[in-house]
Order: C-alpha cells, then sequence, then structure tokens
C-alpha cells in the first residue's frame, strides 16, 4: 500500500534536527523535511533519483539537484521566478511540464515556490542515506523534558504497602476531597454473581449463590475466588479478551481467506497460559521471542513447544496472499504486527509514526522504522507448508527427534529426485513423483505449529521509508528502543543455534525489566477493566496523549509495581483487586453521588456491565444444561444462516458442519474465519478480527432482540432448559417457574413474578394447543451453495422444519460453475412423513406462503430412496407464475400433467388438497376441483410430504385420508405444548436484562 | 485531521468508554423521549440516530450498483477509435503491477453511438440506457491501488487495501444516522449466484460499532435474519412475550434508578417488534402495479425454453431487476445506503471477463441494462431522483488487449464510473483515459475522490468525517489529500 503522503498538519510536530548543522535555518530544514523531500520523492525520484536520471537530472541529493541536468540548472536558490524546476511543475511550457503524468496540486507547487524562495536549503550535503548506523538512530524530532514527564512514561512508583487496604485508600482518598460517599457492599447474590461473570462468563447456580450467602466465615468470599481461578472456566474466559488484542483469527483474509492451519493452538496456548498463571512476563518472553528462549546464560530458560506456539502472536493478522505490490504487502504485515505489539503491550500507537513523525506523542518516525528492526529478520508469511525449510510452520516435540525425521524424510526426497534424474522411462519417473508427492510437505507423524523463525543470525537492514513509501528509502536505522524511554540500541541476546539474531528476545527482556513503565501499567489496567468495566486510564490501548489519563494514577502505579513484586501473576492480581472493598460495592446509582460524578469517574460504585456477546452464549448453553466443555483443538463451526453463507463467494466455501454436540461447546472455541462473522456473536458486539482492540463498544440496538427472541440456537436450548426443568421438578407448574428462575437468574422468584410466570406459560400452552396441526418449513441454505459445502450437508440441513417423524430429500442442484451448485426450484429439497403410505387417497392442509416463495405444495406417493427423491406426485402453487399445478417427478425428470392459472398471494391461505385414486389425480384449491389429471404410467405407492423452496411455508391441517380415515399429521417431536410454552418462558428469561446485565 | 483543535479525539474516547461503561443518567431520558432507537449511552453515542449533514447534500440516499468482477470500461462508456483501429496490434503494456508484457490489442466488438443532448457515448451492451443518457455523469478517468479482486474490492469500499475498515456504507450511518428506525440504514443485496469475494469484509463496520454495518437482505421471506418469530410462535405470541419481557424487565428496572441503558434495551423490543412489520412490508413487491413489474423485468425470467438467446448463465433481468425495485422502495422509506452487487461468485458469473469479454457482457448486461433503466425512470418519476444518488460501476476495469484470445483482464489504472440523481451534473462525460482506454491520463481521480464525491452529495465533509480508533482520527479517504471530483457536480 502506498502511505505516501503530502503535508497535512503542522503545529505538534516534532523539530528535525540535523545533527551536522546545528546552526542552519531550522524553519527551514522543517519545512524541507516536512514538505519538500517528502514531495520530491513521491513524485520526482521515480525517473530522477539512484535507478534513473531522465534527462541526465537527480533530485534525492542537494549536490544533483544544485549541479541541474540536460538543461541546465533547474534551480537558483531564492528565485523561483528564475527556476527551471518551478517552470516545469507550474505547466507554463508545453513542452516543459513535470510530473508528467500529473500536475502537482497548487499547494504542492506552492510549496516549491516557497522552498526555492527561501533559499532552496537542503540540510547536510550527503543526500539521502546519509547517516551511519553505528551511531545511533537519526536525529529527528527532539523529545523534551515535558514530554518524559508524561505520565506513562515515568518510572512506575511504588505507593502503599497494604495490599487490599490500599486500593481502598487511593479511592477513597478521592471520594472524600469531593465529598462523595462510596456506596456499600453488594448483597451476597449480586457479588457472587458478579464474580462468576468476571471470572468465567457463566453464572452461578443457585445452590452455589444459598450457600455463599450463608457463608459467614471471613474469607467465605476469597474461597469463591480461588474457587473460580482453579477452573479451566477462568482462561476460556479471560483468553477471549487477550485474542481481541492480538486479532485472534484462524483465516487469512483477502479474497481466498483461506485457513492458517494450527493458529488454534495459539488460542489453546492463551488459555493455558491464563489457567496455568504463568508470569506475565514469561508470557510476554513467549509470544516475542518464543523461539530465542534457549539461554547461553541461563540453562533454566528454554524454548518449549509452548512457547513456540506462542510465537504464532506474529502470524495471527490478516494476511494478502495476493498483494498488488509485494514489496508494500511485506511492509504492511510488518506494520501490522508493529501495531500489535505497541498496542498489546506498550499501550501505544507506534503505528501512528510509520509516514512521519508521531503527531501526539514523543514517537519519532524513526522509532517506528528502529522497532521495525527487531522484527525485520523474521521469515515471509508463506502458505502451509510442513518441513524444516518453512518459515510459518515449524514442528513440536522432542526436538532431536523430528529433527531426524524431517532430515531423514528431506534426505530420502533428495535421494529420489536424484534418481528421477537418471531414470529415462517415463512411467518410471511418474512413479517416483509420485512417491515424493506422498511424502513432501505432509504433515507426517509430528505436529506442528503456527509460528515463526528467521532468516538467520545477521540482522536484515532497516531503513527509515520517506513518508512510508516502499520504494523511498531512507537512512538505515538498528533496533533501538523507544527514544522517550532512553532510544538504547538493543543488544541482541545470544542464544543456542544462532539460527536467529537474538533481537525480539532483547525486545521482550526490555518489555519485561522493571524499569519499562508501560508493559506492567498497560497489563494492569487491561485487568482492572474487565472488573470494573473501564480502566484506570480509561483508553486500555493508548497510553499517549490522545488517550485519557488515568482517574487514579497512583493507584495503578501500586497495582502494577505490586503485579511485578509478585512475579507478574495474573491470578494475584485478580484476587488482590476482586478482595477490595471498591470491586465488592453495590453498583446502585447513588443519587447525590450521581449529581457530583455522573460518570462514576472517582469509583464511589461499581458498574453495572452488559455481558459480552460470548458470554451470553454461553450462560445461555449452560443454563440449558447443553453446554459442552471440550476443550481446545481446531474450534466448531457454528450453524450459520443462509444469508450469512450467501455472502461468500463460494457460498459456503471455507466453512464446515460440526456435529450438533460441538455446537454447544463454549464460543471462545468457535471457528474465527475472517470474512464469515457469526450473528450471534456478531451483533453483540465481538472484537473485530482485523485489528487489535483491548475494548469493545456495548452497542443497544433491535437486532439484538430479534436475535435473542427468534434465533434457532436460543429456541434449541430453551427447548433444552424445557425439557431439564419437567425432568427436574416433574409436573408442578410452581416448581417449574421457580426452578427456572433458579437455572437462569440464581435466585427464586418473587411473588408477582411467579404470577406473571405461570400465568404467561399456560397462555403459550394454549396457544401452542391450537397451534398442534401446524408445520413450518424454510430453506436452510441459499439457492447457490458451493458442492464443498453442500457435500457436507445432510438432507436434513437444507430445509428448516420439523425433524422427528420426518424424512428429507437433497432435490436435484445443477450447474457446477466454479464448483457452485444451484437448486431447481421446483425439484427442490423435500420433506416426507413417515408412515403416510398409500396408493389410493388424499393429503390435505391449508397453506401459507410468503413472498418470494418460487414453489410450494404438497406430494403424494413419494418415494425416497436414502436421502435422494425418487419419484411423487406434487400440487404445488407457483408465484412467479400466478399458477397451481400438478406435477409428476420420476428421478431427475418432471412433467407438468395439470397447470391451471391462480393469482398467489403472499400472506394468504390456500386450501390444498392432492387425491389419488388409480391412475386419477385430482387437484383442489380451498375446496374446488381445479385440475384433474390422468397419468397412463401410474406412480406406485408411496408417503405424503411437502414441497418447498424460496420462502417459508406454513401448514395448518395438513392430514391424510387413507381408507377413510383422516391422519393428522404433526410436529413428530415428542413435546407438548406445555413443554413449548416453559421453553418460550425460558426464552423470556434469556431476554431479560437481569440475564445479560450484571450488577 | 485538517483542523486541529477537533483532533484532540478526547470527545471520542469518552464517547468510547462511555459506551463501554454504559452509563450517563442525563442525556439519555431526551433520547427515550424519542422512543426510537435505543442505546444505552448518551444521545451524540446513539448509533443511529439523525444526525445533521456536514452541510445540505443533495441527495439523502445512496444506490451503490456493485459490478462486482470489474466491468470493462472499453466495451461500456469509454468508446476509443484507436482501440477499434489498432485491434490485433502488439504493445507492451502493465498487466499486473510493474509487470510489462507484450500484448495484443483488442478492439471492442461492440458499437457506440451518442445519446441525449449531451451526446454521451453509450455502447450497444446497455441499450435501455441510451434514454437516461442526460441523467449521467461519466467518470472516465479514475484509478485505483490493486490489480487483485480481494484487495480491490476492500478498498472500492473501505477506502483501504487491507482488510478491517469500515465500508462507505457504515460511514454514511455513522455521519448521517438513520431516516427510519424501523429499518436498517445500510442494506446489502447479493446476487443469487453467491457474494463477492471478500464476503462479509466488503460490508463491515471495521473499527466501528457493528450496529453500522450492511445488513444483508433476502430478496424473498422474511429479508431480515431473526424477523419470524421463533420457536413456531405466532406474531401475537411474539407480542406477549415481547410484553411479558417488558413487565419482568421493569419489575427489574424499578431496583435500579438511573441505569438507562436499561430502559433503552427495554425500548429496543418495542423497535424490533415494528421492524417485524415494516421489513417485510418494504419488501413486498406485490404492491407493485403490473407496469411497473414490466418496466424492471420482472416478467422476464431466465426460462431457456421461453427465451433461447438468453446465455446459459444469464438469469436475465429479473433478478436484479427485483433487487433494484427494492432499492427504491427502501430509499422511498428512508433506508440510507443500499448496495446491490451484480455478479456472484467467480469467472463468468460476474463481470471477471478473462475466459471472454464477449461472452461476459451478453451474461451481464441484459441482466442490468433494463432494471437499471427502470430504476432511474421510476425514481425521476417519483421526484426521487433528486435525493438519491445512483452510483455505477465495479473495483477496477479492465485491460485493451486481449487475454486468451477473447478476454480482457484487470486494470486498476483506468476505468469508468458513472453517477446520476442527487447533485450529479447529468449528461457528463468527466476525465480522460488514454486512446486504447488503459490509463487514466486527463482529470485523474483516485477512487478516493470518488468517495469524497458521494460523501460531498450526501452533505459529509470527508475531511471532517472521521472516527477515532487506533490514535488517530481515522477518515474513509484516508491520510492522502482526496477531493470530491467537482466537475460532476451540480
Amino acid at each position: 500500500m502506498r502511505q505516501l503522503i503530502t503535508v497535512l498538519v503542522v503545529g505538534v510536530m516534532g523539530v528535525w534536527v540535523d545533527s551536522a548543522r546545528g546552526a542552519e535555518d531550522r524553519a527551514g530544514v522543517e519545512f524541507f523535511e516536512m514538505s519538500i523531500r517528502p514531495l520530491l520523492a513521491e513524485n520526482c525520484y521515480s525517473c530522477h533519483g539512484e535507478k534513473k536520471q531522465k534527462g541526465e537530472l537527480r533530485l534525492d541529493s542537494k549536490a544533483s539537484i544544485m549541479r541541474g541536468g540536460e538543461l541546465g540548472v533547474v534551480i537558483v536558490p531564492g528565485k523561483p521566478e528564475e527556476s527551471l524546476l518551478i517552470k516545469a511543475v507550474k505547466y507554463t511550457d508545453a513542452d516543459l511540464q513535470m510530473p508528467p503524468k500529473k500536475k502537482l496540486s497548487e499547494k504542492q507547487i506552492g510549496d516549491l515556490v516557497k522552498w526555492v524562495g527561501m533559499g532552496a536549503v537542503w540540510p547536510g550535503d550527503a543526500g539521502a542515506v546519509a547517516i551511519s548506523p553505528t551511531t545511533t538512530k537519526p536525529a529527528g524530532m527532539v523529545i523534551t523534558e515535558a514530554d518524559r514527564k508524561w505520565w506513562a512514561f515515568l518510572p512506575i512508583q511504588r505507593h502503599g504497602r497494604d495490599a487490599h487496604a490500599t486500593i481502598d485508600v487511593f479511592i477513597t482518598e478521592k471520594l472524600k476531597e469531593k465529598g462523595i460517599a462510596q456506596n456499600p457492599s453488594a448483597s451476597r447474590r449480586e457479588l457472587i454473581r458478579r464474580a462468576y461473570f468476571d471470572l468465567w462468563g457463566l453464572p452461578p447456580t443457585a445452590r452455589e449463590v444459598e450457600a455463599f450467602e450463608v457463608d459467614q466465615s471471613p474469607d467465605a468470599f476469597e474461597k469463591v475466588i480461588d474457587k473460580l481461578l482453579a477452573s479451566p472456566r477462568y482462561g476460556e474466559r479471560w483468553g477471549r479478551y487477550w485474542l481481541d488484542v492480538v486479532r485472534y483469527a484462524q483465516t487469512n483474509g483477502y479474497e481466498r481467506d483461506s485457513e492458517k492451519p494450527y493458529a488454534w493452538r495459539y488460542r489453546d496456548y492463551v488459555i493455558r497460559a491464563f489457567n496455568e498463571d504463568k508470569p506475565y512476563d514469561q508470557f510476554v518472553r513467549e509470544n516475542l521471542a518464543g523461539d530465542e528462549l534457549d539461554s547461553i546464560a541461563d540453562k533454566n530458560v528454554r524454548t518449549t513447544d509452548d512457547s513456540l506456539i506462542a510465537t504464532g502472536f506474529y502470524r495471527l493478522g490478516a494476511w494478502d496472499d495476493e498483494p498488488d505490490d509485494k514489496r508494500a504487502a511485506d511492509y504492511d504485515y510488518l506494520d501490522d504486527d508493529i501495531r500489535t505489539i505497541s498496542t498489546a503491550f506498550l499501550g501505544l500507537t507506534v503505528g501512528c509514526a510509520r509516514c512521519h513523525e508521531h503527531k501526539f506523542d514523543p514517537i519519532p518516525q524513526a522509532d517506528y522504522y528502529s522497532l521495525m528492526a527487531f522484527l525485520r529478520n523474521i521469515r515471509p508469511h508463506d502458505a502451509p507448508k510442513y518441513s524444516s525449510d518453512s518459515g510459518t510452520f515449524v514442528p513440536l516435540g522432542e526436538r532431536e527427534k523430528v529433527k531426524q525425521f524431517l532430515a531423514e524424510r528431506e534426505a530420502k526426497i533428495k535421494e529420489l529426485k536424484g534418481q528421477m534424474e537418471t531414470v529415462k522411462d517415463k512411467e518410471e519417473k511418474k512413479r517416483i513423483e509420485g512417491e515424493i508427492n506422498e511424502i513432501a510437505d505432509k504433515k507426517g507423524p509430528i505436529e506442528w505449529a503456527l509460528a515463526i523463525k528467521e532468516k538467520g543470525a545477521t540482522p536484515a537492514k532497516t531503513n527509515i521509508l520517506l513518508r512510508g513509501n516502499a520504494s523511498a528509502e531512507g537512512p538505515e536505522v538498528r533496533a533501538a528502543f523507544l527514544s522517550v524511554l532512553g532510544g538504547q540500541l538493543a543488544a541482541p541476546i545470544k542464544i543456542q543455534g544462532g539460527g536467529s539474531t537474538g533481537l525480539r528476545r532483547a525486545l521482550a527482556e526490555w518489555l519485561v525489566s522493571p524499569s519499562n513503565p508501560l508493559t506492567a501499567r498497560v497489563m494492569v489496567n487491561r485487568i482492572w477493566q474487565h472488573h470494573f468495566g473501564r480502566g484506570i486510564a480509561a483508553t486500555v490501548d493508548d497510553f499517549g496523549k490522545t488517550g485519557l489519563p488515568p482517574t487514579h494514577p497512583e493507584l495503578l502505579d501500586f497495582l502494577a509495581a505490586r503485579f511485578m513484586e509478585e512475579g507478574w501473576s495474573i491470578k494475584k492480581l485478580h484476587r488482590i483487586i476482586m478482595l477490595s472493598n471498591a470491586y465488592r460495592m453495590s453498583s446502585r446509582v447513588n443519587e447525590k453521588a450521581a449529581e457530583i460524578d455522573p460518570d462514576n469517574q472517582l469509583l464511589w460504585r461499581q458498574s453495572m456491565r452488559r455481558l459480552e456477546a460470548e458470554a451470553i452464549r454461553d450462560s445461555v448453553l449452560l443454563v440449558s444444561g447443553d453446554l459442552n466443555e471440550k476443550q481446545g483443538g481446531r474450534g466448531f463451526f457454528p450453524r450459520l444462516s443462509r444469508e450469512s453463507i450467501a455472502g461468500g463467494s463460494r457460498p459456503g466455501d471455507g466453512w464446515e458442519l460440526s456435529p450438533p454436540d460441538e455446537l454447544n461447546r463454549r464460543s471462545i472455541y468457535a471457528y474465527v474465519k475472517r470474512t464469515m462473522t457469526v450473528p450471534m456473536l456478531d451483533t453483540f458486539d465481538t472484537n473485530n478480527t482485523s485489528l487489535p482492540s483491548g475494548e469493545r463498544t456495548v452497542t443497544t440496538v433491535a437486532p439484538q432482540a430479534l436475535m435473542l427472541m427468534n434465533d434457532r440456537f436460543v429456541h434449541e436450548r430453551a427447548e433444552g432448559f424445557a425439557k431439564r426443568i419437567v425432568q427436574e421438578v416433574g409436573d408442578d407448574e410452581a416448581r417449574q417457574v421457580e426452578r427456572a428462575y433458579e437455572l437462569a437468574l440464581s435466585r427464586k422468584p418473587t411473588e408477582r413474578e411467579r404470577e406473571i410466570a405461570m400465568e404467561y406459560v399456560r397462555r403459550q400452552a394454549s396457544a401452542y394447543e391450537a397451534l398442534r396441526g401446524r408445520l413450518r418449513f424454510e430453506p436452510d441454505v441459499p439457492s447457490s451453495v458451493y458442492s464443498g459445502y453442500l457435500k457436507k450437508l445432510g438432507a436434513g440441513d437444507l430445509l428448516i422444519g420439523p425433524k422427528s417423524g420426518w424424512k428429507y430429500a437433497r432435490g436435484i442442484w445443477g450447474g457446477g460453475y466454479e464448483g457452485i451448485l444451484s437448486v431447481e426450484p421446483g425439484q427442490g429439497p423435500c420433506a416426507v412423513a413417515e408412515g403416510t403410505k398409500f396408493l389410493d387417497g388424499s393429503v390435505q392442509g391449508k397453506v401459507l406462503i410468503q413472498n418470494g416463495c418460487e414453489v410450494a405444495g404438497l406430494m403424494a406417493r413419494a418415494k425416497l430412496s436414502g436421502e435422494e427423491f425418487v419419484a411423487g406426485y406434487d400440487l404445488v402453487i407457483a408465484p412467479k407464475a400466478d399458477s397451481v399445478m400438478i406435477r409428476r417427478h420420476e428421478k431427475k425428470e418432471v412433467r407438468v400433467l395439470a397447470v391451471a392459472g391462480l393469482p398467489i398471494e403472499g400472506g394468504e391461505w390456500y386450501g390444498l388438497k392432492l387425491e389419488i385414486k388409480g391412475p386419477r389425480i385430482v387437484g383442489y384449491v380451498d375446496g374446488k376441483r381445479v385440475l384433474v389429471a390422468e397419468d397412463p404410467k401410474s406412480l406406485g405407492e408411496g408417503e405424503a410430504g411437502v414441497r418447498i423452496w424460496g420462502a417459508t411455508m406454513t401448514i395448518e391441517g395438513m392430514a391424510v385420508w387413507r381408507g377413510g380415515n383422516a391422519e393428522p399429521i404433526y410436529d413428530g417431536r415428542n413435546f407438548g405444548a406445555r413443554e413449548k410454552a416453559l421453553a418460550a418462558f425460558g426464552v423470556v428469561l434469556f431476554n431479560l436484562n437481569e440475564f445479560v446485565y450484571v450488577d | 485531521m485538517g483542523n486541529q483543535s477537533q483532533f484532540c479525539g478526547r470527545t471520542r474516547r469518552e464517547f468510547l468508554w462511555e459506551m463501554g461503561a454504559g452509563f450517563t443518567g442525563v442525556a439519555l431520558s431526551a433520547l427515550l423521549q424519542r422512543d426510537g432507537f435505543a442505546f444505552g449511552a448518551p444521545a451524540q453515542a446513539t448509533p443511529l440516530a439523525a444526525r445533521p449533514a456536514h452541510f445540505p447534500g443533495k441527495a439523502k440516499a445512496c444506490i451503490f450498483l456493485f459490478m462486482y468482477g470489474g466491468p470493462s470500461q472499453m466495451d461500456l462508456f469509454d468508446y476509443k477509435t484507436k482501440l477499434q483501429e489498432s485491434d490485433g496490434k502488439s504493445i507492451d503494456i502493465e498487466i499486473r503491477r510493474g509487470s510489462i508484457q507484450k500484448q495484443t490489442i483488442l478492439g471492442s466488438k461492440r458499437k457506440f453511438s451518442q445519446h441525449g443532448q449531451s451526446g454521451l457515448w453509450i455502447s450497444d451492451a446497455l441499450p435501455h440506457l441510451y434514454q437516461h443518457a442526460d441523467k449521467l455523469a461519466v467518470v472516465k478517468s479514475l484509478y485505483a491501488d490493486s490489480f487483485a479482486h480481494g484487495s480491490a474490492m476492500i478498498q472500492m469500499n473501505s477506502g483501504r487495501i487491507l482488510q478491517g475498515h469500515p465500508a462507505l456504507g457504515a460511514w454514511m450511518g455513522y455521519g448521517l444516522g438513520t431516516r427510519n428506525e424501523n429499518l436498517p440504514g445500510f442494506v446489502v443485496m447479493l446476487d443469487p449466484r453467491g457474494g463477492p469475494i471478500s464476503g462479509a469484509a466488503n460490508w463491515s463496520s471495521g473499527y466501528m460499532p457493528a450496529a453500522y454495518q450492511g445488513t444483508v437482505f433476502r430478496s424473498a421471506g422474511q429479508p431480515i435474519l431473526n424477523l419470524a418469530p421463533g420457536g413456531g410462535m405466532t406474531a401475537k405470541m411474539q407480542r406477549e412475550q415481547i410484553d411479558v419481557i417488558g413487565q419482568l424487565d421493569s419489575e427489574h428496572l424499578a431496583d435500579r434508578p438511573g441505569y438507562s441503558e436499561l430502559q433503552a434495551r427495554i425500548a429496543s423490543y418495542e423497535l424490533a417488534f415494528r421492524l417485524q412489520t415494516s421489513a417485510p412490508e418494504a419488501l413486498d413487491i406485490s404492491q407493485e402495479d403490473e407496469r411497473t413489474r414490466e418496466m424492471y423485468g420482472l416478467n422476464e425470467e431466465a426460462d431457456r425454453n421461453v427465451r433461447p438467446t438468453m446465455h446459459a448463465l444469464s438469469l436475465g433481468p429479473a433478478p436484479f431487476g427485483r433487487q433494484c425495485l427494492i432499492a427504491r422502495r427502501l430509499v422511498e422509506r428512508g433506508v440510507r445506503f443500499v448496495q446491490i452487487y451484480s455478479g456472484g461468485g467467480h469467472q463468468q458469473q460476474n463481470w471477471d471477463a478473462h475466459n471472454g469479454i464477449e461472452e461476459n457482457l451478453k451474461i451481464h448486461c441484459p441482466e442490468i441494462d433494463k432494471p437499471i433503466a427502470a430504476l432511474l425512470a421510476d425514481l425521476q418519476q417519483r421526484g426521487l431522483l433528486e435525493e438519491t444518488l445512483v452510483v455505477w460501476g465495479g473495483e477496477f476495469g479492465r485491460q485493451p488487449v486481449s487475454q486468451g484470445s477473447l478476454g480482457r483482464d484487470h486494470n486498476p489504472k483506468g476505468f469508468s464510473y458513472w453517477l446520476a440523481g442527487g447533485g450529479v451534473k447529468g449528461g457528463t462525460s468527466y476525465g480522460e483515459t488514454d486512446e486504447l482506454g488503459h490509463e487514466a491520463v486527463a482529470n485523474r481521480h483516485h477512487i478516493r475522490d470518488l468517495h469524497a464525491t458521494i460523501l460531498h452529495l450526501m452533505g459529509l465533509d470527508h475531511h471532517k468525517l472521521t472516527y477515532f480508533y487506533g490514535g488517530l482520527n481515522q477518515r474513509l479517504t484516508g491520510v492522502i489529500p482526496a477531493e470530491p471530483i467537482r466537475g460532476i457536480i451540480a
């Protein structure tokens, strides 16, 4: 990407100082560096620079620009009107117009005129690549004393000693100053729910709440916290927050959005790290330099499988496998890593200094490239490849064994290749080639990780890119730390084996050194945020000047210092925070306090918080009893609605069908595909998977209500919920409601709530009773589907409809262009009711269709072979043709036996009846006989069923007549109106504010 | 970023954490009085609340007809006599970034003619469009940054070739809010053959809240996911469900005064209920008269038995026509931004004419020609054209040389877009490519200028429309200076 930018804003810019000529006109130099050099680089260097010198003119150094070209001198300092350069850019002479393709903007021309007018100041004489990399960073913006005194850059101060007391001291002090009274403690029930949601993202059971309510021991809450921290559910909750920060996803994005195999190992690693309470300094080391841990100095520090997996950190971002400009794309890739490192660990927006000095923070452009220099030796991202020469996929397991295996395999391949060259016989050549393909680049018996490798022990050269332009290299820089924190050059940490520079290790060590003021503060603040709904510094990813300063800086420092002293233990940090009075406060609003501090900046109360998408979904799963707590692995593919599938250019490609129990796993295990989002999670504000972010927005919009009220996932869980209740407490209505409350809200209902609930359940039960004969069918996939995905689906996955007591057929899918199959709407998926076989008889039902429906109706004498529809008759309405027809299907052939015009409207009921006797087939609409047909090649007996495509069809009173008896056809599930009503109440509970908000 | 005083970012940051902390009691009461889209944050943080434009824009809504795959400029609008004359000659030409190859010039087989008072050139591939020549402003000198679909699509939609940034429709929702709280503000309709490359990334809200992202509208049945009552309920039962949720929620609320976000969430259920009626109504084209249906081509189903002249891969005008008609109904009802994708899947299923330009035109032009002509006429007869901006184009254009023997490869260096309606100077041919139609040479505009133009016509200044993310006031048009294309603005 071309980040070439012409001048934007001047004002807070730092001032470039040329080290060789301190006395030179500063304003002139600044103007040159800000406006002129980039302008020349962007518009002129391609023809008048290092590579080409059209017209023998070169414009990239002072000496050459002053020398001029074929046409002579181009600049007369101080006299723009006499300068050829100015004439050329002004297009005054028809024969000399530069740049030839597009005239510069008025502003740019003005800048050049001004510059020549000012005497054409050009700092130094040596041109663009002047500064020796052995000295230090090139001189750039001046870091002032005030910059260094910005709160985030000051050393962490140790305040206070006693842990829990101290958090509260810092808070009460400020409240006292303002005369605000702090809230009392939350009730026990509220407190334990808060703790459960905070640490697990799941609610406690009613029994756990009760036990806590009666536990009078002084360490009652501590015991709860310890229990929660000891469960694997904890890492599944907190790991997710980190995954947001590192823009975790399992695919590359862009056109192919192909999978990043083994990205999930990183997710599992993070969960494991939280559960094991891996010291955060070690976590940072592993993320940034997990492959560089084999220390020469310290035998206890070693690269492990986990630490290799951790380096997947660098590979999680979006990766364009078909970039427009390879060179620019390589820098974009590095940029993504730089931004993520700076956001995640430093809480700074170093990325803003890619093209110019940071506009607000003391981060010179050179700092950006000095940070890049740490990463520059990482091998580029490559497509999946499982051999020792892959830079992106590395083997796990016992090093020596793995090495040996790969070496043997590679030797074998070499040998085979050698053979191939000597053999003449074509067949034999082919055989050997096959043998090579058989073993080469296969995963083999070893496990692999998505990780990094460097190019070698010698650091790659890194240059500042002028204006961020990949083809305008400026001075060379070396790996160095942020200027505002001293700006020292990094000393690589030598590691055993020497396959890499040891620079990233140095970066990691710098980050976790006790004197680094940012790392601990940033992490402590992230943890605090998830306990209070807001960081002590509210902008958790930005500790710079565009962020908000901490409301309680001393508290932040106290926690940061304490965090490091306690061995960077995150679990200890949770305990310290959660045991404070501040954490345990009620979240109720005190009007008086709200008047003085409406935003609760001073923490006179806790914050009521909306659960995150994952916690909402996981809680629904838990209380319904459906939660599958399987851990780890590639993850599951949530069932996507047809519009989500339709959004792909090969609809469904890259998505899979997980078995039903897998679908009930915790949300953190949902497969993350960059170009296909999961609406259930997306609607409730999950993160943007392409950019790092430590905070999610919380919105309240109508689609969320629709999602929680009507989504299939929610209703399936509600059915589980109802079944569970009936199983647990039997038929007693009052007990059922009580149990529903206990499960969903960890409490008993109030008297009034009980009344409301029972009344509701009763009313719904009778409503469902009245709907007993109503069936709904709807396509569950779009009309065009990628063949690979379609293959994975069962016939029952193609239509939404009653499942038990029904059989489904796939119908006919044609086309196949580019692997995409399209349904033949009139011969699409259909369903038959089991046990309704007849030769002579009829099937009837009242049919309601939605607009956009292509075909809808009833079938008789339908025969299925497995999931394939073999033969049958149908009576269907075709809204697009405004007609009704009797058709005969046999294999792929369909024949219209009779047709009549009939205006079809969506939203209207049509009473259909298909009657067959021997070869004679009669169709009725609303009791009137409208179609009669004879089929000489009459089909044999078969079952009754329905056909539908395009949109939803509702059928009421479907019945089969055979042998003079009417047999109503119901939704075959063993799920009565009472249970349905109870499930409906479950849905109500899942939708309550009390369910999705934590006090 | 141009204005220093606006750039402290403070308001934006506060806004973000207030949404996170979700509480300020004061501003919300006013919001709730509106009984509209309700959010748990102060009024200025209400994602879809209507907001004043930066200046009065002519257009209030925008319909973006996206020709996915990249339509060929030199076969549709960019008439080049020299191209025709040079057919079969060989030249050196940039085919992929930095890759210059010897290629054979492929003249256009289409016949061009001039139309309207303006004498705009239109090829015979789009004959229905002739009548609207004086409404169109064709920009023939656009260029973009990528030769590849993936990044080019994302750039056309979000301004960047990198994934993760908000789409144009999201920017409009953010800048202007909604005109009808009962419908989504940013609607996307997909080709029946499939979505575009990069899928949902094309209508993503990027770093903005999810409320701004495009809603994929089904063109049949219930337009929005989960609009129909779940669990086999009827509308009446859903109503009862919402009532009981509200009842129980108000018990909960009574004990938690001051938390207006709870009230906001209660209100969102009422809005959801209204959506259940208003969204299907917007989609119900059976309300349209026969003349209208005919005009949009809805009666021309792609039945090969009836229309043997139609290409086997062509869907005929009906699907796109239905979507154009729905688009008109949506803007009529206040939807801010509607994007319709013509073409889906790969190769000849969309405008990506590698395998044959003539065949490609034969497939896709009849799909869009009549519907677009109908849309323009319909908007005009209803007096909607003045306040509706219609934009037509793809992610890039195509090469003047042949690929294989009959196809044309990608070309981001010069391609055409046309705009019509609100604030557009109709009957304009603006800018030029070189004599072969390969590269923009006169009045060149990067597509960021196209974005700036679209925003401008909607009353938004692309400098001022910023969203704070990652330490920066982000803009749709990015950091490189952009300007509206004045030559096509009325």
